[in-house]
């Protein structure tokens, strides 16, 4: 059965008619890795470099365009967070005497978020990418970005949470904002996006898709009955999930909710927080997916040729975030990559079995099909409120008298005023080989993951 | 030893658990200490298996009528570590110690199944000093409540089960009774009890009523199936969140019609959890991703990002250098560089060869080799660019500019400070290493180190590997700093293969 392939066919932008080629933008800041959060902290900024490598050395690079992020400034990563808050992070070092205990309770740092050398730094790398990704699509420069040091979905406005100081999906959307007028945002870290969720909980201008466990497990929010508030009253959508969720399962439930979503959303640019802590064997998570179920999520979106943005987030099994988003660039491209993985810089992390795809492990899957229908019912049931007025929440709010008269705007074509910059075609072309590229295999069921009995992670 | 007075203190150890109450050993002194203990413990299943006398007769006879010896085997199984520890594998110790040569698996559970479990569930302190010698098989040195927490999770699953099957049987007084045999209807109760507890003070977390220094860390969100001593010390919690690695704790919700009696869903995915509960009681703060518990969502100008209204106007000067400098410094494509190199490159997305003309193929020599040839490949591919992205500062050349000492004193910093609860390992490295910056350590740890644990553990311990645990410091580097030397052949002499004492689950 394949899994790609469905989906609402919007018309494609310029260029995108071969559904196999994207136009991928990729950033990566080249210091990331050497950022460390301590001692026994499970947040390794290294697991990026460990990607960048795989990235590197399967030759993706050669379909990707390349860019290290500009640093967000305190100014930038304020139009998000609050003043104070900010101004604490670009202040805070590593000696911990130095800070204020005040300031360490009211902003939440300390334990899972501890103050390290280098946090404001790294922050801004975290948020400079992922606001570049924006303005690429925004400008139209790319159909795909990529950032896997963004992601962070956790961080508030005026807190840290989660390991997440700054919220750079947050940064992202506002900026792609500017030019999209509806933004969908999609969470498969194996915790509740509620940063993204809590940020744009009021306004229909962003959809956030958040799946996830749910009960007992970090955050506590993402109820399935949390839909929004205000003007955002249906605009957030929570999948609450139990453990041991494998990749069938999975891929039913995200594709039958994705499809409704694009029906009745309708956006025009898609935000896909890849944490990989909901893959098998994390040492956080709890969910039974393989490198190629989580990557699924990724090609059902892309069929919809919509510009899309891609970012990294939880994952804490370092070796297997490694293989999940060197992957997933892959999919981005448009390439299957070998499951035996190339020599490279970190070639021992993958062993015993050095291959790039992991097996999911026997546990029970603990969500049933009643509970799974339940879920989809009544998610189901959400959206299709929104089906009702397919104009009506586009409106300007009728309390503002000046505002101009709301046109019918013929959603499916951007708007003449933001052609597109990039003329077409790939980026070097020199290294494009039709010959030399592997064509995209559409078998990604669960049967056609390798069978590979050494590979037995314990 | 087996006397009259083991089987005596047994009695009195029953009794303090409230069971065999009257019971009076007429002249125990005399008696041969195995009849003394087949008394005991036939009182003793009275209790506990009500009507149920029949099936186990004393004194306990194998098939073809010989006797058996319980109180020897009772004795050697608590010797090699109790029931649970000899179901690891130890119980052709235990039979041969009790000279038996039976399936006593089967006969212990049998008579002694139940005897076994209560006496576990008293602490160390109630021990006899002939039991002190007693071998934790399965702690690995670190302490008794490792132990005792396996068994409690044991009893918990047990338990668990039990309240299944009595809900789903409730006519039956047998399912009732087997579970008070094992004690099971105190420590549901307890259950029960702490659940509530735990509601209640999730509500008022919920309300904002507690600070955070109040609130325990564990309670408020938690992932799963993680133990915490602590919280059970500072809440008086009688039950630990428990797990095993095979057993999960399903909602008992649904089974017990809305009984209150709810046991939290907990299960575990991986060994590496294990890891987790020991660093739990080792430690004082684990991961447990703390958080402000808000249920709601709260709204408000603190908490959304201002969102203006849709317009149709696109901003202006998207093309100024304030937008322009978002897209960062271009990498790649590089302009006009290494064209030529290009052509000569392999395919995108292939992997490697398994096959090649090293003398050993696949081992760690051969690895690196394959290594150095693919970097040296990449470096002609990406000219200036393989420096700009930092593939310089990648992987194991780091060690290059190490000298060995300083890798030997790395390694030996790593094994007394990794492990301590006090988190001082960075600043002990920083000491041992004065003129190295703290970066330059952090790159050897992740470039160097852990990769050299990888390479062990792949090689030496293939069924147990961690790319994530920190703690893990037992292993060697094979061959040094260049691979060289990792495995030694002497042609002259003939090859003996010898058990490796290294190799610990190859067998499994």
């Amino acid at each position: 059965m394949a899994a790609s392939g469905e989906g609402v066919s919007l018309p494609s932008p310029a260029g995108g008619e071969d559904s196999r080629r994207r136009r991928v933008s990729y950033f990566y800041e080249p210091t990331i890795g050497d950022y460390y959060y301590g001692q026994g902290h499970p947040m390794k900024p290294h697991r990026i470099r460990m990607a960048h490598s795989l990235v590197v050395h399967y030759g993706l690079h050669r379909l990707l365009e390349l860019s290290r992020p500009f640093p967000a400034s305190e100014a930038d990563i304020g139009r998000f967070h609050s003043e104070e808050y900010v101004s604490f992070l670009a202040s805070a070092t590593g000696n911990p005497t130095a800070l204020d205990p005040r300031a360490v309770k009211r902003f939440n740092v300390g334990e899972d978020c501890p103050v390290f050398d280098g946090l404001f730094p790294f922050c801004q790398a975290s948020a400079g990418g992922s606001i570049g990704a924006a303005v690429k699509l925004n400008r139209g420069d790319a159909d795909i970005t990529v950032n896997w040091a963004g992601g962070l979905h956790h961080a508030k406005k005026a807190e840290a949470s989660g390991f997440c100081y700054v919220n750079d999906i947050v940064l992202a959307i506002l900026e792609l904002l500017k030019f999209h007028r509806r933004v969908l945002y999609i969470d498969i870290d194996v915790h509740h996006g509620d940063g993204v969720e809590e940020a744009f909980f009021t306004t229909n201008r962003v959809m956030t898709v958040s799946f996830h466990k749910y009960g007992d497990f970090f955050p506590g929010t993402g109820h399935i009955t949390d839909i929004g508030a205000g003007e955002g009253k249906h605009y957030a959508v929570n999948v609450p999930l139990s453990d041991g969720i494998d990749d069938a399962t999975f891929r039913d439930l995200f594709q039958c909710i994705i499809k409704r979503v694009m029906d009745v959303y309708q956006p025009e640019v898609v935000v896909l927080q890849c944490g990989a802590d909901s893959l098998a064997g994390d040492r956080l998570g709890c969910f039974n997916l393989s490198v190629k179920g989580h990557a699924d999520c990724l090609r059902f979106l892309r069929s919809f040729n919509i510009p899309m943005m891609l970012l990294g987030g939880g994952g804490y099994t370092i070796r297997n975030v490694a293989r999940c988003w060197c992957y997933e660039t892959a999919v981005a491209v448009g390439v299957e990559p070998d499951n035996k993985l190339p020599y490279n810089d970190y070639y021992e992390y993958f062993g015993p079995d050095y291959n790039l795809h992991i097996q999911p492990r026997s546990v029970e899957n603990l969500n049933t099909t009643k509970d799974l229908e339940n879920i989809k019912n009544m998610i189901l049931d959400h959206l299709s409120t929104l089906e009702h007025v397919p104009n009506a929440q586009f409106h300007e709010r009728p309390s503002d008298p000046e505002g101009p008269e709301e046109k019918e705007e013929d959603m499916d074509k951007r708007p003449a005023q933001r052609s597109r910059l990039w003329s077409g075609g790939a980026y070097d072309s020199d290294t494009e080989d039709p010959e030399n590229m592997k064509s995209e295999t559409n078998e990604l069921t669960a049967n056609s993951i390798l069978k590979d009995d050494s590979n037995d992670d314990l | 030893m087996e006397s009259a007075a083991y089987a005596l203190d047994i009695l009195s150890r029953l009794q303090f658990l409230g069971f065999c109450a009257g019971l009076k050993i007429p002249d125990p002194a005399s008696s041969h200490p195995s009849e003394v203990f087949d008394a005991v413990l036939a009182a003793f299943l009275r209790e506990v298996y009500p009507g149920k006398r029949d099936t186990r007769p004393l004194p306990a006879a194998l098939g073809d009528g010989r006797r058996v010896d319980l109180l020897r085997l009772f004795s050697a199984v608590r010797a090699a570590g109790g029931y649970v520890t000899c179901s690891a594998g130890a119980w052709a110790g235990a039979a041969e110690s009790a000279v038996l040569a039976a399936p006593v698996k089967i006969l212990y559970a049998k008579y002694l199944g139940a005897l076994d479990r209560w006496i576990q569930r008293l602490p160390e302190a109630e021990r006899p000093s002939e039991e002190k010698e007693e071998p934790s098989l399965d702690c690995n040195g670190r302490g008794q409540q490792d132990m005792v927490l396996k068994r409690k999770r044991e009893d918990m699953a047990g338990m668990l089960d039990w309240v299944r099957g009595v809900a789903e049987s409730v006519s039956e007084e047998g399912a009732m009774a087997a579970g008070l045999a094992d004690g099971y209807f105190p420590a549901a109760l307890a259950v029960r009890e702490a659940v509530s507890r735990k509601r209640a003070r999730r509500a008022s977390v919920a309300n904002g009523a507690l600070s955070q220094e109040v609130s325990c860390k564990c309670c408020r969100s938690t992932t799963s199936a993680k133990i915490d001593v602590l919280c059970t010390k500072k809440h008086g919690l009688l039950v630990q969140h428990a797990g095993s690695d095979t057993n999960d704790l399903t909602k008992v919700l649904q089974n017990m019609n809305g009984s209150a009696m709810v046991i939290e869903h907990e299960s575990n995915l991986n060994g590496q959890w294990k890891h987790e509960c020991k660093k739990q009681l080792n430690s004082s703060d684990g991961w447990h991703f703390t958080s402000h518990k808000r249920t709601k969502i709260p709204v408000g100008s603190s908490y959304q990002a201002h969102v203006p209204q849709w317009s149709d106007v696109p901003p202006e000067n998207y093309d100024d250098p304030e937008t322009l400098k978002w897209l960062g410094t271009k990498l790649w494509p590089l302009k006009n560089e290494n064209k030529v190199a290009l052509v000569d490159c392999d395919p995108i997305g292939k992997g490697r060869e398994d096959i090649c003309s090293c003398n050993f193929p696949r081992s760690v020599e051969c690895v690196r080799f394959h290594i150095a040839e693919r970097r040296l490949q990449l470096r002609r591919e990406l000219g200036s660019a393989f420096y700009v992205w930092g593939f310089d500062r990648m992987g194991e050349e780091i060690a290059l500019s190490w000298t060995d000492e300083e890798e030997a004193n790395f390694k030996a910093v790593m094994q007394m400070y990794a492990p301590s609860p006090e988190r001082n390992l960075w600043d002990r490295l920083h000491l041992s290493f004065r003129l190295k910056r703290k970066k330059e350590l952090v790159s050897y740890y992740f470039n160097c180190f852990l990769l050299r644990r990888r390479c062990y553990q792949n090689r030496i311990t293939p069924r147990k590997i961690d790319s994530d645990d920190e703690e893990e410091t037992e292993f060697r580097f094979l061959g040094n700093s260049l691979g060289q030397s990792a495995t030694k052949y002497d042609s002259t002499k003939q090859t003996i293969c010898i058990q490796s004492t290294n190799c610990m689950d190859l067998d499994q």
